[in-house]
Formats: C-alpha cells, sequence, structure tokens
C-alpha cells in the first residue's frame, strides 16, 4: 500500500504540483517586491509608520545619511490617494523625487501629486509638479510646495542635460529658479544636492561666480562622504572658472584623494599646475596617482607636458616622475618602443637637452641580453644621463625591474628571455642599491636557472660579495621601510635554498652557506616581529638551520632551533610536524648544559605532545 | 499531466522573470593551473578550493563592478569569463583573464599580480592550510582589482554585455519625435542610483550588416516593455546615433522605420553617468 506521498502515486503528484505552484507564485511575488507598484496601494499602518519615519530622517539637519535610501523609503503615496484604475507603470524619476503631502485638507492635492508621479512626458513633468505646488501653496504645506518645486528643477534639469533639446538654456534658467527658490526657503534638508546641482547650471550656463558663491556656503560637515569627491570637483571648477587656480587645485587634489579614479579633478589638477608651471607640483600629484594606481594615466599627462618646462631642473622632474609612471604601468618593451618612443623623440627634437635622458630610457626597453651587469660604475657608465642624482637612479632603477618582470614574466625557459631579465634586475639593482626587489629577484633567476644563465655561479658570487660585506657580516643594502627588511629575508631564503641543495652547510660567518642565509633570515623574522607582532613566525626555518646544524655535525647549536621549530608547529596545530622537530631535538646527544638552560621549553612540548614523546621514551 | 506542465511553465516564467532583471551574467572561474600547490588538503579537495576561491573572487569583484552580474562558473563553455589562476616561476602569481566563447582571451583584457615573491612559499612551507591559500588569493585579488580597476572597468564596459532581450519595436510613449526603448534592467536595482542617466551601445544586425545604437538613460524606469509587459520597470534611453559597420554615425531619427528589422546581440554599457548629482563641464 502506498502512502499519499509515495513517488509515482496520483497524491503525489498533485501535491508536486501544489509545490511547484506555491513556487511559482513566491518567485512571482519575489520579482514583484522592489516594484514602485506598491505606491498604487492604499497605505497601511506599516508604511504609514514607515513614512512617518522617513520624513522625521528627512528633517534632520544631516545629511550624511544616503539620500538614495531616504528617497527609496518615500516611494509610498500618501493615505488618501485614490486607487488608481489601470496599472501604470510608475515614473522612476519620482525615486529621486521623493514627494509626499501629509495634509488631508485637500483631496485635490493628493490627485495631483499622483498624477505628477505619474506623468509619463517629459515635457509635461515640469508643469504637473507646477500644479501640486499651486495647489500646496494654498493649503498652506510649504514642506509640499519646497519638495514639488524641488521636483520641478529636477524635472527642468533632466530635460536640459538628458533630452538635450535646443531650449536647454531656458531649461536649465528654469531649474535655476526653482532650485534657489527652494534652497531660499531652507526647508528640506537636501542643500548638498541642490547646491551641487545648482552649481553645475550656473557653470553651464557660464556664471562661475555665481555657482562659486553657492559652493562656498556648502556646509562640508553634512555632505555625504560618497559624494564628497563630485561636489570638491565642482567646487574646484567653479573655482577654476572664477580665475582662482590655487583654490581650484585645493579642491581638486582633495577630490583626487577622496576618489582618484575619477579622472575630472586628476585632469583638472594637471590642467591648473601646467598653466602655474608649477611642474615640482605636477610631479608630486603624478606620485599620488601612481600609487593609487593611476599609472596610465599620469603617463598620457606628463608625456603631454614634457618639455615645456623652463628650466631644466623642471624638466628633469617631470621625466623622472614619468619613468616612474612608466614602471608601474609595467607596459612590455615592444609596446613602448612603438607608441612610447615616438612621442617621446618629439619631446626630444622640442628640447634637445632631452635628448640623453630619452636615449637611455629606450636603450634600457631595448633590453640588452648581454651578460649579466653587476658592477655600478658599469651601469652608470650605460646611463649616464640618469646617474645624476638619487630621484634619477631611483625611478631608472624602476624601469629597469618592470622590464625584468616583463621577461621573467614571458618566458622563464627561453635563455634569451631569462638573459634579458636577468640583465634588467641586476642593472636596475646595481643602479639603485636600495631596490630590494631587484636583488631578490636576481637571485630568484639565477637560482631557478642555474645551468643556463650562470653555470660556473660567478654571478651569484659576485652578488653575494655585493650584497653582504662577508668580513663584517653586514648588508651594503640601505634598508629604508619595512617591505625591504621582508625582502632581504626572502633574499636569504633563496640564496639558502642554494646553497641547501649544493648540501654547502658553512657557518654563521660565511655568507656563501646555508647556515649563513637561514641564521640571517631568522634574525630578520624576529625583527619584523618587534617591529609588528602580527607578523607570524615560520617554524620550518629554524627547522631548516637546525637540520643544517646537524649536517655539520654541531647538535648543541641543532637543538635549540628544533626545540623552537616544534613550538612553532604546535602554534599552527601542526602536531605531526611539532612531533618530528621535537623528535629530531631528542635524538641528539648534547652537552648537559644545554638540558638546563632549554629545561622549561623542552618540559612544556612534554606536556603538550605529552603521549607522543613517552612513546618516544 | 497538462496541469503539471503548465505549472512548469509558470515556474519557468517566474525564474526566467527573475532573470531578465539582472544583467547578464558575467562568469568566473579559477584554477591552480599547473602550479606545485598540494592536490589535496587535509579535509578538502583542490576543486574544492578553487570553487571557494572563485566565489571570494566573484563577491569581490560583484562590490567594486556593481552594474555586472558576476556569477561563478559552473560550466566548461561559460563566456564572458574571467579566467583567474596562479602560475608558478620565480615567484607566484595570480592572472586574471576576460576570455570570450571558446575561451578566446580578449585584447589588452588581461592582468596580473605577484601573489608569493620568491622565498614565500619555502617560508610558509608546512603551515598554508587550505583557508591559508583563500586568504592569500582573496587579498591579492582584491590589491588587484583596486589597482587595476579603471582597466578591468574599460574591459568590461567593452566585452561584457550587461543584457541581451531588447524589444526595439515597444518602445514606451515619451517624448516624440525623439526615439526611446526600455532595457531589460530593473530600474529600482540599476537605474535610480546606478545607471539611470549613463550611455549604452546596442550591438544590433541588421541586413547590411551590424549596427550599433547609441543610447543615454535619461533617469526614468518605465515598463518593460510597454505593449508586452514583464511585470517590472526597466531603465529608459534615448536612442542618439545609428552607428553603421564603416563606423559611420547619424542622427537615429533618420533610421526610425529600420529599427525594429533590427536584431538586437547585446547591451553594452559606454560610460557610468552619476544619477543624482551632477558634474561640472
Amino acid at each position: 500500500m502506498k502512502t499519499p506521498f509515495q513517488i509515482g502515486s496520483r497524491a503525489s503528484g498533485r501535491a508536486l504540483l501544489v509545490v511547484l505552484f506555491v513556487l511559482s507564485v513566491i518567485l512571482s511575488a519575489v520579482a514583484q517586491i522592489p516594484k514602485a507598484d506598491a505606491r498604487e496601494k492604499a497605505l497601511t499602518p506599516a508604511a504609514a509608520a514607515k513614512l512617518r519615519k522617513a520624513v522625521s530622517e528627512l528633517q534632520q539637519p544631516v545629511e550624511s545619511r544616503n539620500l538614495s535610501d531616504t528617497f527609496s523609503q518615500l516611494k509610498v503615496p500618501p493615505a488618501d490617494v485614490a486607487e488608481p484604475k489601470p496599472p501604470v507603470s510608475a515614473v522612476a524619476s519620482a525615486a529621486v523625487f521623493p514627494v509626499t503631502t501629509t495634509s488631508s485638507a485637500s483631496p485635490e492635492l493628493g490627485r495631483l501629486l499622483t498624477q505628477a508621479q505619474r506623468t509619463k512626458s517629459l515635457s509635461e513633468e515640469a508643469s504637473a509638479w507646477q500644479a501640486v505646488e499651486k495647489e500646496a501653496l494654498r493649503v498652506n504645506d510649504r514642506k509640499l510646495v519646497a519638495q514639488a518645486g524641488l521636483a520641478q528643477a529636477r524635472a527642468y534639469e533632466m530635460a536640459a542635460t538628458v533630452i538635450g533639446t535646443a531650449a536647454s538654456s531656458d531649461h536649465r534658467q528654469a531649474a535655476i529658479g526653482k532650485y534657489e527658490e527652494v534652497l531660499n526657503t531652507g526647508v528640506l534638508p537636501q542643500p548638498t544636492l541642490i547646491r551641487n546641482n545648482l552649481a553645475v547650471l550656473y557653470l553651464q550656463q557660464n556664471d562661475a561666480a555665481a555657482a562659486r558663491k553657492v559652493m562656498s556656503e556648502l556646509d562640508w560637515g553634512k555632505v555625504d562622504p560618497g559624494s564628497a569627491y563630485l561636489c570638491r570637483y565642482n567646487f574646484g571648477r567653479s573655482e577654476e572658472l572664477s580665475g582662482d587656480t590655487s583654490a581650484a587645485l585645493v579642491q581638486y587634489r582633495l577630490a583626487v584623494k577622496e576618489r582618484a579614479t575619477f579622472r575630472p579633478p586628476a585632469e583638472g589638477a594637471f590642467r591648473v599646475l601646467r598653466r602655474k608651471q608649477d611642474f615640482s607640483g605636477m610631479a608630486s600629484l603624478a606620485n599620488d596617482l601612481v600609487a593609487a594606481g593611476q599609472a596610465r594615466f599620469v603617463a598620457e599627462q606628463l608625456q603631454s607636458v614634457a618639455g615645456e618646462a623652463v628650466s631644466p631642473a623642471a624638466e628633469i622632474e617631470i621625466m623622472t616622475a614619468l619613468a616612474q609612471a612608466y614602471a608601474a604601468t609595467g607596459a612590455a618593451p615592444a609596446e613602448f618602443l612603438e607608441k612610447t618612443r615616438p612621442r617621446l623623440n618629439e619631446v626630444a627634437a622640442k628640447r634637445s637637452e632631452l635628448r640623453p635622458l630619452i636615449t637611455e630610457l629606450e636603450a634600457a626597453y631595448e633590453s640588452s641580453d648581454d651578460v649579466a651587469v653587476l658592477d655600478t660604475w658599469l651601469v652608470e657608465k650605460k646611463y649616464p644621463a640618469w646617474s645624476q642624482s638619487e630621484p634619477q637612479r631611483e625611478a631608472l632603477s624602476m624601469v629597469l625591474k618592470s622590464i625584468g618582470d616583463f621577461y621573467q614574466r614571458s618566458d622563464g625557459s627561453a635563455p634569451t628571455e631569462s638573459r634579458r631579465a636577468l640583465n634588467a634586475y641586476s642593472s636596475a639593482w646595481s643602479l639603485d642599491h636600495s631596490n630590494t626587489d631587484a636583488a631578490l629577484y636576481t637571485a630568484a633567476l639565477l637560482q631557478g636557472n642555474k645551468e643556463t644563465l650562470d653555470p660556473s655561479g660567478g654571478i651569484l658570487n659576485a652578488l653575494i660579495e655585493r650584497i653582504f660585506s662577508v668580513k663584517v657580516a653586514g648588508y651594503q643594502i640601505p634598508v629604508k621601510t619595512t617591505k625591504d627588511l621582508v625582502n632581504l629575508m626572502r633574499l636569504h631564503l633563496v640564496l639558502a635554498e642554494i646553497y641547501e641543495k649544493d648540501h654547502h652547510w658553512g657557518s654563521e660567518y660565511e655568507a656563501t652557506s646555508t647556515i649563513f642565509q637561514l641564521a640571517h633570515a631568522i634574525a630578520i623574522e624576529d625583527q619584523l616581529r618587534n617591529l609588528d607582532p602580527d607578523f607570524l613566525p615560520a617554524p620550518n626555518l629554524p627547522n631548516r638551520l637546525a637540520r643544517a646544524f646537524v649536517e655539520k655535525g654541531d647538535a648543541d647549536k641543532a637543538y635549540p632551533f628544533f626545540l623552537n621549530s616544534a613550538q612553532g608547529f604546535l602554534a599552527y596545530g601542526q602536531r605531526d610536524r611539532a612531533q618530528e622537530a621535537f623528535a629530531s631535538a631528542l635524538s641528539l646527544t648534547t652537552a648537559p648544559s644545554l638540558s638546563q638552560k632549554y629545561g622549561d621549553k623542552e618540559a612544556l612540548l612534554k606536556r603538550e605532545l605529552g603521549t607522543f614523546h613517552n612513546a618516544v621514551k | 499531466m497538462k496541469t503539471s506542465l503548465a505549472v512548469l511553465v509558470l515556474c519557468v516564467c517566474a525564474v526566467s522573470r527573475l532573470w531578465a532583471q539582472s544583467a547578464a551574467p558575467l562568469y568566473v572561474s579559477f584554477s591552480f593551473a599547473k602550479t606545485s600547490a598540494p592536490n589535496s588538503f587535509s579535509d578538502v579537495t583542490k576543486t574544492e578550493v578553487e570553487a571557494q576561491i572563485a566565489k571570494k573572487i566573484t563577491e569581490l569583484l560583484q562590490e567594486r563592478f556593481r552594474v555586472w552580474s558576476v556569477v561563478p562558473s559552473t560550466k566548461e563553455d561559460d563566456s564572458p569569463r574571467l579566467a583567474v589562476w596562479l602560475t608558478e616561476g620565480s615567484d607566484w602569481e595570480l592572472r586574471l583573464q576576460l576570455q570570450g566563447p571558446g575561451k578566446m582571451p580578449y585584447r589588452n583584457a588581461h592582468w596580473q599580480t605577484v601573489l608569493l615573491k620568491p622565498g614565500d612559499l619555502a617560508r610558509l612551507a608546512g603551515t598554508l592550510k587550505w583557508a591559508g591559500w583563500v586568504k592569500l588569493v582573496q587579498e591579492s585579488t582584491s590589491e588587484l582589482l583596486f589597482e587595476k580597476c579603471d582597466a578591468i572597468q574599460d574591459a568590461f564596459l567593452a566585452y561584457v554585455p550587461i543584457g541581451q532581450d531588447i524589444k526595439l519595436d515597444d518602445p514606451p510613449a515619451i517624448g516624440e519625435p525623439q526615439v526611446f526603448t526600455v532595457l531589460p534592467l530593473d530600474w529600482d536595482v540599476y537605474g535610480s542610483q546606478l545607471l539611470g542617466i549613463s550611455e549604452f551601445t546596442i550591438q544590433c544586425l541588421s541586413l547590411s550588416g551590424p549596427v550599433k545604437l547609441h543610447s543615454v538613460g535619461i533617469g526614468r524606469g518605465e515598463m518593460f516593455t510597454p505593449r508586452n509587459p514583464h511585470g517590472y520597470n526597466g531603465v529608459v534611453v534615448r536612442l542618439t546615433e545609428w552607428e553603421d559597420s564603416s563606423a559611420v554615425k547619424t542622427p537615429v531619427l533618420e533610421h526610425k522605420e529600420q529599427l525594429a528589422q533590427l536584431r538586437p546581440l547585446g547591451i553594452y554599457l559606454r560610460a557610468i553617468n552619476p544619477v543624482d548629482l551632477r558634474v561640472a563641464p
């Protein structure tokens, strides 16, 4: 006997149909949820409460809340609006013009309001709101008067900007009139929207002074942080068109800071700086924008001003910023030579003193596949114009590093590409020893391509000799930032791997050895943890160093590193690895004094790894 | 039998209606590719980790590029697709590539960033669990999306349609003599805050070859579509220019009669203009 829900039964088929039907109804309902049809229903108590809340929010003076959210909450009709007959599609602009009334004195007002909200024709929209305004004025609903005024302003504005008719100027003038009226009443709590759009309309009507005035009275403390970049730009533009380029620049820079991806203020700032012949300011702006990921845009801007500066020093500053932008774009050498070279040659034709800088930049992108150069003197000889000052050296070093990245990325296995990458990386480091990335990638490339690039190990030895002063075990690399420190640690790890493969264990004092490299990596890791407690230790490093000491036959030195490693793996929840390291420590025959020195640590590990430890015993 | 079929059709209709209101999807896939990442982790397989990462990347993309509907890819032939994978050389790199049908890469639509520098993996050996990989890729993707935001958006604008099912023969009656149409994008989701007055290109096929219709949003929504309603308001655009296969642009008004004969292929966003606050000229 089948139960009603057994598969194949008639009843179960019906049940399935019912479930499917309910599902379809739910899906349909979900599809309808955000629709403006809700506006066409009478006001429920819940909706009325929502409306009251929204209205009270609107009455708050602070604009920092999202206006759009508030608007969407207001898309509810007043209670006295008659149920509409045919389901007319809602005029979506009502979402931007949230207008409602609490007045029950005029049923006519409700009718007009609904009519205005549903007006389909753009040309009729403003007059529909005008009718609302008139009736609201009659019943003395001041707020509705202002709202209807704002709606008219937006309708005229929309007609002027979007529909683009010959009467645009008239529409704009009408929008200005309504915005001004609404602003003067002070009833509506959206001065940012009103002031901003009013300023834009003034500018469109070539009245920069009025735009400047209306924006200068904006209360920035009440501007929605998400819109500040736009208002700053508009303010800057009104300052610029009013002739105050310094004030414009301040606003443009603030707008760029708020949103670097928004081009108009960045373009405005470059335009103003160019007019002021402030090339240092331009270089500084370029640096900020490159740091914000706008390198390609910056390169275009600087290319267009290169060769225009009055002083040679300013030209060099621009060329240096340009090189940094090129490096950040990571452009392929072929792309640079094909597209950028002709433009730079035009600059060189204009300003002959820039010719050496441009020629050397081209030489860098032409990418030699000669033997790697690790001699600073030789690299300086190749790039004399770029070796004149530290900023120039740093900039070209960044370009060379980006070229190395390109060849390393394109095909590491092709010998020519690897050689080009090595040449670029090594030149980058030789030119600027603080470019720790270049040193790291030189070493990594040699590690991965020893047979093809450096079979005798001569280049690697030269690199190590130049990086580490062997006698004092100090660094030749100037460490400027935490990033440099991390890179230095990576460099030690790359080199350690080379010597580990060769089973060259060495000592703490021999730079070309596993122990030296690992010990220094661990020391830097400790330094990094002191600077940043969140920097996690790597238990694999002490484990490797301990093994190197074991291979060298120095159990006493291996013992504490095995213990450290076991502790580290435990912290990561890697019990197997912890047990392995602890077992290695216990298997060593060490001096009795060590047991005393590390007794506490050993006891702790014994407790943590108790069962295992007993089994080992 | 008939009843069940009817209900099924009803369900399909409801689902398709929901679907149509969203922008056309951009698929995302992730792969460890030929790297030395472990084949399995203690409690999950590599494929599961790849799916997890694809989901995280999808979320990051959706957050940054709200206009497109970004979804994890489930089929090999999903397109357009943002393929994300790792490469291993001196360092480990995260690569992104926008691909069309048949996984053909689009021109100038690839980006990369370093995931692990030389020495990093050696340092992390034995401690990098699957969640660590997810976090690593997630952080690197987030940085890359920030740095290359404009370039990626430009590629999306050029290659990723935001819709397809447009009806050029069913325009809203808004304001003669201009020509309007309603895009299948829910006004409440896309119009009022995002794309209301943005610019679009509708790629079409005519008897004489491909045609691009340039258009601009007019800041309002209308029923999609007026004569054959689908139950939601779409974004209304004014058609401005007709661009033929020789890239010659003429006012759409000169081609009003031909519009109904066009076969729309895809709607592409050309420029995003802010809706509420205007920008100075």
